[in-house]
Formats: C-alpha cells, sequence, structure tokens
C-alpha cells in the first residue's frame, strides 16, 4: 500500500587519509539532480580547497569547472525525469587536485550533438589543468584535475 | 533607481545621461542568469547609447551568466555600446577565458566605464 521508500537526502562523507599532512577526502553521493542543489556542493567544495589551495584564482577555477561539470548533468544527463549524480574530490599523492563528477543517466542527443553544449565544456577544457569525459551506457564521468603549486617558501615552514 | 533582489542576486538599474548601469551584485550562475537576462532584455529594447554591467559586487560568474553577456555584445550591434566593469580576477577569468573580452569591453572601475 504505502510502501514508499524514505526519501533519502545526499550524503556527505568525509575519508580520513594515512597522511596526515594531506586534507580529508570530500565525497557526495546521491545528489538529485536539481538545479537547487548545485550551490551547497560548490560551497562545499570552496571550504575544502579554502584549507590548503592559498591561491584566490585557482580555487576559483576550480569551484567554477565543477560547478559546471555538475550544471550539465541537471541540464542534460536526465531527459526523462529524475535522477542522481555524485561528486568526489581529493588530493593524490603526487598533489594534485582530482575532482570527478559521475552522474547514471543518458545524455538527450536530440537536445544536442554532444554531452556538453554552448559555453560549458570550453569552459571546463579552459580552466582545468587536465580534463576528460567518459560516456558509457552506465552514464558519464567527468575527470578533472589540477596540480597544487609549491608553498611559496616564505610561508612553507609556519607548521613547524 | 529600480531593483530586482533575491537571495543570491541583487540587481540594481541607475540611469545617468545616455547610459543605464546596471550593478550586479552576488551570483550569477545557472539558477539566477534568467533574473539577469529579465532585467537587461527591456533595457537593451529601448536601445540606450550605452549599457554599463558593473560586475564590481560579483562573486561568482558561470557560463549561463556568459550566455547572457554574449547575448548583450550581440545586441549591441550597431549602435549600442555595451562595457564591463570587471573589478578582480575571479570574475575576470571565465570572461577572458572564452574570449567575451574580445566583443565587450572591460574596465577595472565604474568610473572608467562611463563615457
Amino acid at each position: 500500500m504505502d510502501d514508499v521508500p524514505p526519501v533519502t537526502r545526499p550524503g556527505t562523507s568525509v575519508h580520513r587519509t594515512a597522511d596526515r599532512s594531506r586534507p580529508a577526502d570530500l565525497a557526495f553521493h546521491g545528489i538529485p539532480a536539481d538545479l537547487r542543489e548545485l550551490k551547497p556542493v560548490r560551497n562545499s567544495i570552496g571550504d575544502w580547497l579554502a584549507a590548503f589551495v592559498p591561491s584566490e584564482i585557482l580555487r576559483g577555477d576550480i569551484v567554477l569547472a565543477v560547478y559546471e561539470a555538475m550544471a550539465n548533468v541537471v541540464a542534460h544527463a536526465y531527459p526523462d525525469g529524475s535522477g542522481v549524480f555524485d561528486v568526489s574530490a581529493q588530493v593524490t599523492a603526487e598533489d594534485t587536485i582530482a575532482v570527478t563528477v559521475t552522474d547514471y543517466g543518458c545524455w538527450d542527443s536530440t537536445v544536442a550533438t554532444s554531452p556538453f553544449h554552448g559555453r560549458g565544456l570550453p569552459l571546463i577544457r579552459a580552466l582545468a589543468t587536465e580534463s576528460d569525459i567518459v560516456t558509457n551506457a552506465a552514464g558519464t564521468r567527468v575527470h578533472l584535475r589540477w596540480p597544487i603549486p609549491p608553498a611559496d617558501p616564505r610561508t612553507a615552514d609556519r607548521s613547524g | 533607481m529600480a531593483s530586482s533582489a533575491t537571495d543570491d542576486l541583487v540587481i540594481s538599474v541607475e540611469s545617468r545621461d545616455d547610459a543605464v548601469i546596471v550593478g550586479v551584485s552576488g551570483e550569477i550562475d545557472v539558477v539566477t542568469a534568467p533574473q539577469l537576462r529579465g532585467v537587461l532584455q527591456p533595457i537593451m529594447d529601448r536601445r540606450p547609447a550605452t549599457v554599463v554591467v558593473d560586475l564590481t559586487d560579483t562573486t561568482f560568474l558561470a557560463s549561463a551568466g556568459l550566455a547572457v553577456l554574449a547575448g548583450l555584445a550581440e545586441q549591441a550591434v550597431p549602435d549600442i555600446s555595451v562595457k564591463l566593469v570587471v573589478a578582480g580576477p575571479v570574475i575576470a577569468r571565465p570572461i577572458t577565458l572564452t574570449g567575451l573580452d574580445q566583443v565587450l569591453s572591460l574596465h577595472p572601475t565604474l568610473r572608467q566605464a562611463l563615457p
């Protein structure tokens, strides 16, 4: 009868890494593909970056590129209705910031000839040091990467 | 002086001689960009000599906002001079990376943008 499953909110989890000097990973699972969901995720990524990326320009590049990837999911991944997507962000052992946006939809080919159209994809490509987009039957995964610039030697020894 | 406001975007409109100054405070993202387009369209339809979009207090500019600004460049031809006031690198980045600075003039302050 009323066996409607409970509505679940997008989960956020933070995993501690073994290396104490490396920031914890950031992960969002099951974000509803809804425009209103984008701002809180964007703000969380900005807060996460603020702890270890001093450059306002680099932080701005990353936040905007991730936002554009998420906005494309909402606009195009689920033409037949609702869906969810995941965002994960981590600093790799090579001191690279790696962000992945994953959806489980199928891009509406009647709307656009490619998953991304307009200014979103060129902007993502220009903002990210490395970007690649993989689409298969399961969905689309956008990988974005930026190397972390070496710390300024004048401030690097502050932590002792 | 008129204004349009939501929690995330506050837009003010001021006419000064032959120029219309549109002040945009807050975030221009995929949610708020239609609000900006809605304010700018009737202004462009009136064909003032100059339209200044002041992004000094804009904190975020996504591609949806870039599309609105690109639309201004197209509609400006042949008789409207559209100018952007861009104070910081975070807003200048998406504008220059997408080549919008080639079709719209950028100025660091409102004073420098005014005719």
